[in-house]
């Protein structure tokens, strides 16, 4: 297991308040899995129908943009959860 | 000796005095170019600043024009300006503003035959637009011709910004990969607070006065984001990927063709706004389409520096600009899209072609 620091803004998560909080997770999956039966974050805002991350979310590991559950997380590793914002 | 005049000393000595800045600084302000890509709810205020502060050159991009649903947040443009270019009432306001400065309004599409073009010559570049398709192409022009990029967005009540530097720095698809405009909301969906634009176009002006006067800028691999519903800045860390689509072979940046010239604008309830963007440069003779027009349609025609406007018929609108950019702004509920685009599409081949 790995404690991870978590960055979620409050656009993506269920609260008003913007979450940063610590995580003990071993992958992205179960990460995400913990974040959602803690109620941080519903699964809707981070999935598509088809199971997947959704195309306009940004899954940062350390910094590095990688949407993929399978990404192994270390003791001390930065997640952060973005929207892309496109918008002017 | 000092290159400003006494003039320029007193307009701008609440910002010379300034350690930051200085004589010094504001001979680099004076001689800096600046693009400004998007002339809209970030570009107006951008525009604004950097008009204001001095910048000897700006470039103003943008082929819409002023309409009724930019006025809350586009403070750049008034009631009287809807259906003239952005570009040029922007160029008009930002004389007026500082005479002394040179404008340079280019109604032109993004397209991969207009951007490297587009941010040629220029010191930095500040994306301000609402498309991530054409904020991808910009990207890429940038990063082919080594100029720093500055990156502003906002959307509902929260807002992003970084910088990019050439082969220096992570640059947007390696933070925003693989995107299209269909992933994304838009403002006339979604919606936009006024006040997130100014705050983002504030920190946007802050990292092109730092490039500008020589200074490293501070979002380089950081991205700020900002939400007003906690009032927060946030900084995550962001890092170069070797994979990327656009920089990973910084030697070979691929600009890809642009091919879709149809193009569904800001839709709501049926009815629309639609964008024709040719595919290939164009330069339309205004007063010959002028003509044309007449022959075909009795109706008033509008004309103004780079377009014109015309009724098709009651609740059809078409604008056409010297760049060959249509826009057609349909009042009433569209029930067959695809009826729509090929008769907009058949109309503006008879209008342009020779
Ligand atoms: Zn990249």
């Amino acid at each position: 297991m790995a404690i991870v620091e978590v960055f979620i803004p409050s656009v993506i998560s269920n609260s008003k308040e913007k979450a940063r909080i610590k995580v003990d997770a071993k992958d992205v999956k179960e990460l995400l899995f913990l974040l959602e039966k803690d109620g941080i974050v519903e699964r809707n805002r981070l999935f598509d129908d088809s199971g997947k991350i959704k195309k306009f979310l940004n899954l940062y590991v350390n910094g590095k943009r990688q949407n993929d559950l399978e990404i192994q997380l270390n003791d001390g590793d930065e997640v952060s959860i973005l929207p892309s914002v496109a918008g002017g | 000796m000092s290159q400003l005049s006494d003039d320029e000393i007193q307009r701008y000595s609440r910002q010379i005095v300034l350690p930051e800045i200085g004589v010094e600084g504001q001979e680099l302000i004076k001689r800096s170019k600046v693009c400004i890509v998007g002339i809209g709810g970030l570009g107006s205020p951008v525009a604004q600043q950097l008009a204001g502060l001095g910048v000897g050159h700006l470039r103003l991009v943008d082929r819409d024009i002023v309409s009724l649903t930019d006025l809350h947040r586009q403070h750049l443009f008034s009631t009287k300006d809807i259906g003239r270019t952005k570009v040029e009432v922007a160029a008009e306001k930002l004389s007026e503003l500082n005479p002394s400065i040179n404008i340079e309004p280019l109604p032109v599409p993004i397209a991969h035959y207009t951007v490297e073009g587009i941010v040629d010559g220029m010191d930095v570049i500040v994306d301000c637009m609402d498309s991530i398709n054409a904020r991808y192409l910009v990207n890429r022009a940038c990063l082919k011709k080594r100029i720093p990029y500055v990156y502003g967005a906002a959307i509902q009540t929260y807002g992003t910004a970084f910088t990019v530097l050439p082969n220096q720095s992570a640059c947007l698809e390696c933070i925003y990969p693989g995107l299209n405009d269909t992933d994304l909301p838009r403002c006339a969906v979604a919606g936009v607070e006024p006040s997130i634009l100014s705050i983002v176009a504030g920190v946007q002006v802050s990292e092109v006065l730092r490039i500008i006067t020589k200074k490293r800028p501070l979002l380089i691999n950081d991205l700020l984001f900002i939400e007003l519903s906690s009032l927060s800045f946030d900084h995550i860390k962001v890092k170069r990927r070797n994979e990327c689509e656009a920089c990973g072979d910084i030697q070979n940046i691929i600009i890809p063709r642009t091919e879709n010239s149809f193009e569904v604008g800001c839709a709501r309830d049926g009815s629309g706004v639609y964008f024709i963007t040719p595919t290939s440069p164009k330069k339309l003779d205004l007063a010959r389409l002028s003509k044309k027009i007449k022959q075909m349609n009795n109706g008033r025609i509008t004309k103004s520096r780079f377009s014109i406007a015309f009724n098709v018929e009651k609740g059809i609108r078409l604008n056409i600009l010297e760049t060959g950019v249509c826009i057609a702004q349909v009042e009433f509920p569209i029930l067959d899209q695809r009826a729509i685009q090929s008769r907009l599409t058949t109309l503006y081949n008879a209008l342009t072609s020779n």
